[in-house]
């Protein structure tokens, strides 16, 4: 059963179309990670699907209904910027979301301050970003949701911290929990992610489970003396998917015989050429900048 | 957030009423700082004026406590004091009217609550009023008290049949008020704080221009229209005794009626607009 679906969702600003016609499923119990440049449309779809704001088409459900105010006592949300009362401090944070939920865990919300190291007498204007952000992660996952929808739950923390949000993430989907995130930190996508996709204006570019999507492909990235490289009937390759120039740097994505490509471009006077795996960095930016294209 | 609300209605009440206390010591202490011996004796009695000379000749001088020492009885008209809790709880509904303004940067967390977005929005107004009412209760208990506290149990309140509606429109004032701004305000996207900056002026203005005739009569029915929604135009004439215009020409129970009416008209109205906000 989809825990969310989104079916061919549109939402436009004035003349501005925010999000284009977005088809998008997530299993229950699975991690789905949406990538996408700033603007790109991650943090809308996010609202329209918890009525936040109005599509102008399209169908929306979690766990199979449309979302109602009932939804949200399984159903957690953090978004982009931690939006929290300034004039508050951290307790008076959890003692309105005490009020307000019949499932809250108060054990789980002082595990969870615990780990986060945050002080609850604080007003939250007197914590940096990463403690707010920390903050709506508490309330969030002090419910022990079902569905966690997380618009870049890693912003403005630390190195630290942003591994204690990435098994936050992997233990509630161990637990039976959905998560949706976006992120810009595409190696924490990569971790915890099943299936991805990625936005670019609005529109879905590329979705999947991670591992179809890697396959083997391999990326053969040449760099070259000057700007001016001759790449022939390289750009024509068989074996090359496509290739990629910014600048004397050059790469090829390929499926097989990345000799045969390391050799091509010894041959045409490469500086260096190194094979990497194909990484979801290399796809996220890849996919962007075919789109932008 | 109900809890949300509250808290921050506390917090308004509890500066509010050290502000109002604070004012009350600060009268307390000049009334008895007057009567102490080599104290200001503040009342001077002309009793004569010099003819065609425009010097004044002062012949005696009288404290005020002397004064009220030789009057067995001082009689307070209760409907006077009910008009300070009435203007100073329309001050207090001011502070608190943005409610659902003050909400727009954290919609993304309150609207994310299981509770319908009109059932929060009354809860609010539920506990504003609440607050208002103790504002109102408050000052009101401050205003009787101190006539008590200077003048001693000489002081005699005197009621009459217009009492209770003056205090029902005393606190409809306030409602009103409320509910006006709380219309005004709850779909803006901005501070709501400078609509109601805006409003009090506004009103008074509103008042004012529509006294005269001088902008012809197709100005002055669009005023009296504009009026209606002005909570001034229902109590300046209270006491019924003189200055009757606009609404406060109407019987006190139709007064009543409107000024409540419309004050629960504008929370509906607030509440059908901050149900259409976007986050």
């Amino acid at each position: 059963m989809n825990a969310i679906a989104i079916r061919d969702l549109v939402k436009s600003y004035g003349k501005q179309r925010a999000v284009d016609d977005l088809t998008l499923e997530v299993d229950e119990g699975s991690v789905y990670g949406l990538l996408g440049p700033n603007g790109s449309g991650k943090s809308t779809t996010f609202k329209c699907l918890l009525g936040l704001a109005r599509p102008d088409a399209g169908e929306l459900a979690v766990c199979g209904s449309p979302v109602t105010p009932a939804t949200f006592e399984y159903l957690s949300f953090v978004p982009e910027r931690a939006t929290l009362c300034d004039w508050m401090n951290g307790a008076d944070h959890l003692e309105a979301a005490r009020r307000a939920y019949a499932h809250y865990d108060e054990a789980r919300a002082a595990e969870l301050v615990a780990i986060f190291k945050l002080d609850l007498k604080k007003r939250v204007r007197k914590l940096s970003k990463g403690q707010q952000t920390a903050l709506a992660l508490v309330l969030a996952f002090s419910i022990r949701p079902r569905v966690l929808v997380l618009d870049e739950p890693s912003s403005g923390l630390d190195p630290i911290y942003q591994r204690v949000v990435l098994d936050l993430i992997i233990d509630a989907a161990a637990g039976g929990g959905t998560v949706v995130f976006s992120s810009h930190q595409i190696g924490q996508v990569e971790r915890a992610a099943d299936r991805v996709g990625i936005l670019s204006n609005g529109k879905l570019v590329l979705q999947g489970d991670l591992d179809t999507l890697k396959g083997n492909r391999k990326v053969v990235e040449a760099v070259f003396p000057g700007e001016a490289v001759a790449l022939g009937d390289l750009a024509r390759d068989p074996r090359i998917e496509h290739i990629t120039q910014n600048g004397r740097i050059v790469r090829a994505y390929l499926y097989r015989d990345p000799e045969a490509i390391v050799a091509a471009f010894n041959g045409l006077g490469a500086r260096s050429v190194t094979v990497f795996d194909l990484t979801l960095e290399d796809m996220f930016l890849d996919s962007v900048e075919k789109r932008g294209k | 957030m109900p809890y949300v609300e509250f808290l921050r209605v506390r917090r308004i009440f509890v500066r509010f009423a050290i502000v109002i206390v604070v004012i009350v010591g600060f009268t307390l202490l000049s009334f008895y700082a007057a009567e102490m011996p080599g104290g200001s004796h503040g009342v001077s009695v002309v009793v004569g004026e010099g003819q065609g000379s425009s010097a004044t000749s002062q012949v005696q001088s009288h404290s005020l406590g002397d004064l009220l020492a030789s009057l067995s009885q001082i009689p307070i008209p209760l409907n006077g004091i009910l008009t300070i809790p009435m203007i100073v709880a329309t001050i207090f509904a001011s502070l608190i009217a943005t409610s659902l303004n003050r909400e727009r940067s954290v919609l993304a967390l309150i609207f994310t609550k299981p509770i319908s977005r009109e059932r929060l929005a009354l809860r609010y107004f539920l506990t504003d009023l609440a607050g208002i009412a103790l504002a109102y209760l408050l000052v009101l208990a401050l205003a009787i008290a101190v006539p008590f506290a200077t003048l001693g149990s000489r002081v005699h309140l005197v009621a009459d049949g217009l009492s209770p509606w003056v205090a029902i429109l005393g606190f409809g004032m306030a409602f009103m008020w409320f509910g006006v701004l709380q219309a005004l305000t709850a779909w803006y996207r901005g501070n709501g704080g400078a609509i109601v900056g805006f409003a009090w002026p506004a009103a008074f203005v509103l008042l004012f221009l529509g006294q005269t005739d001088a902008f012809g009569p197709l100005v002055h029915g669009l005023l009296l229209v504009l009026n209606l929604i002005n909570p001034f135009a229902y109590v300046n004439g209270i006491s019924e005794s003189g200055m009757l215009s606009y609404y406060a020409a109407l019987s006190l129970p139709v007064r009543a009626v409107l000024m409540y009416g419309i004050a629960t008209l504008g929370c509906a109205i607030a509440i059908a607009s901050w149900n259409r906000i976007e986050a």
